[in-house]
């Protein structure tokens, strides 16, 4: 019997360097990976980011350009999340109204949030693919902004999706304001503009239908300053 | 502790694990600095897609107005 145990004994010593060994080239392999990484990988990388950085300043005056002509900010270098870094082109609020001609079908240029201006005096915005709110906010606004004001929104990126449905009404609710202050003032008598006005008063203020019975009602329990413009006619009649 | 090659394995087992940490932290500066040339390249290609748009522009302009000249 003591054969057999001086024969497990060596087994189970055998067993042991074997798994020291392991052990010893498990660390090695570690030491060597993080010897790989830090002397040949980061300083590579390093000097690729450095190329890159030169590229980018030699290339400055195009960027410069193009984003004069497009009133965008490029490279706009935002920190999203989890280190998913994601690069927005935005379009900046435009001056007063620039009228220019219509330029020849920018078709390649779809990808990008450019400012298409028309022949009008007026810039559309075209957002690119899945912004369909952003087109329909843009569609009434140019409706609203007869007079020739040209408002642009800004845009979200390119990579990233629009989260600022509040902001969007927000300002659509803000332009409609402006709108009907301006035919306050102005009197306007475009006959683009009725209809926002008649969206917004009261149905019985409306004049343009002469219904005589209803407007003199209206006209003596309400003195707004809003309706003496409108209710011309119906101020003969009280 | 008695065995001697306890002892040597968890002396081995220690050293791993400080190679380990340095590894992780070797680790983690390479993503940053793989995220800055990740961006850094986005800019790149973003700038390389508009002047090859501007290009494609340019050239469907002069064909359309009939200017374009064959290279000399």
């Amino acid at each position: 019997m003591p054969e057999q145990e001086q024969v497990v004994e060596k087994e189970i010593e055998k067993l042991d360097q074997e798994i020291t060994l392991r052990l010893q080239t498990i660390d090695s392999n570690f030491s060597y990976c993080f010897r790989k990484i830090t002397q040949d990988i980061i300083p590579h990388v390093r000097r690729y980011s450095d190329v890159c950085d030169r590229i980018i300043d030699n290339t400055a005056v195009l960027t410069t350009l193009f984003q004069e002509s497009g009133n965008l900010t490029l490279n706009h270098d935002s920190n999203e999340g989890d280190d998913s870094i994601a690069e927005t082109a935005t379009a900046k609020k435009t001056d007063p109204p620039v009228k220019t001609t219509a330029t020849a079908p920018d078709t390649t240029m779809q990808e990008y949030h450019t400012a298409n201006i028309t022949s009008t005096g007026q810039i559309l915005q075209l957002p690119d693919s899945s912004d369909d709110e952003d087109e329909d906010a843009d569609a009434e606004d140019t409706h609203q902004n007869g007079d020739g004001i040209t408002t642009t929104e800004p845009q979200d990126s390119i990579m990233t999706d629009n989260t600022h449905d509040d902001s969007t009404t927000q300002r659509q609710s803000r332009k409609r304001k402006v709108s009907l202050l301006l035919q306050q003032e102005y009197g306007s008598s475009s006959s683009a503009l009725p209809s926002p006005v008649t969206k917004y008063k009261k149905h019985s203020h409306s004049t343009t239908d002469s219904s005589p019975l209803k407007p003199p009602q209206a006209a003596e329990d309400h003195h707004d300053d809003t309706n003496d413009l409108l209710n011309v006619d119906s101020s003969q009649s009280s | 502790m008695e065995n001697p090659f306890e002892r040597q394995q968890k002396n081995i087992l220690s050293r791993i694990i400080v190679n380990v940490e340095r590894l992780n932290q070797s680790v983690i500066t390479l993503n940053q600095e793989l995220a800055n040339v990740n961006k850094k390249n986005k800019n790149i290609e973003i700038i390389g897609q508009i002047c090859e748009n501007y290009h494609n522009s340019t050239q469907f302009n002069l064909d359309a107005t009939g200017n374009r000249k064959p290279p000399f």
